[in-house]
């Protein structure tokens, strides 16, 4: 969504619309090579003398790898067929630029945000009676939330 | 703030896809207008004052009250 976001700021016809959904096709085999990629290291590490991974980890990330080709082939297709349909596209277009729906993203980004901050913290303060290393992590994950926040704020605050 | 696009719109004997389609919006934004739930962005209410050969303030009746603006 967010990546669609960003690829889609500037449209403003069909024909913007069009250049940025073959954009999207680009994105499309990133992912599904993201997904092999991710899909042959489980297999590698797995098998053979460098079988360093567990059952558990050479699963899951087998699942993911193969969950992203899959999800990248889809997307491709997705992206074929509104290429192919004037129609479908323009339709596509309405429903990705119209402004509600942006505003509609920007408020569940936002609750989200801040829901997401406070079950961190929550977990922040719960970790630290089990693991050391479960909350210098948490720490530096929030800590890293709040410097991307301000970075971020300070960049648009220049920008709007 | 109120507006005035349902009655203008059902004058004009268009559906909320037709003028959701030519203000380049979805029919959701146009029934949310119409509700009163959202409010439309300058552009938008340009182009639905355009599209009506109408002012801003002749569609969209902007309410000082609830602004806190008197």
């Amino acid at each position: 969504m967010l990546i669609k976001a960003i690829l889609s700021t500037t449209v403003k016809s069909d024909l913007d619309f069009r250049r940025v959904i073959k954009q999207r096709q680009i994105l499309c085999f990133i992912i599904m090579i993201l997904g092999i990629a991710t899909a042959a290291f489980s297999f590698y590490f797995s098998t053979g003398q460098y079988a360093l991974l567990s059952d558990f980890f050479s699963g899951f990330y087998f699942g993911v790898g193969t969950g992203l080709l899959v999800a990248g082939i889809l997307a491709y297709i997705n992206c074929r067929s509104l290429l192919k349909n004037e129609k479908k596209l323009h339709e596509k277009r309405l429903a990705e630029t119209d402004e509600r729906n942006k505003a509609i993203s920007q408020k569940t980004l936002f609750m989200t945000s801040v829901v997401l901050i406070i079950i961190l913290y929550i977990a922040l303060i719960v970790s630290g009676l089990f693991s050391m290393m479960l909350f210098q992590t948490l720490l530096c994950i929030i800590g890293l939330y709040l410097l991307i926040f301000l970075i971020s704020y300070a960049y648009f605050n220049k920008k709007l | 703030m109120q507006n005035r696009i349902q009655e203008l719109r059902k004058e004009m004997r268009l559906t909320q896809n037709e003028l959701a389609d030519a203000v380049e919006v979805t029919r959701q934004t146009i029934i949310s207008l119409e509700n009163g739930k959202y409010k439309a962005s300058l552009v938008l209410a340009h182009k639905i004052a355009q599209y009506f050969g109408l002012s801003i303030e002749e569609i969209f009746i902007f309410d000082l009250e609830e602004e806190n603006l008197c």
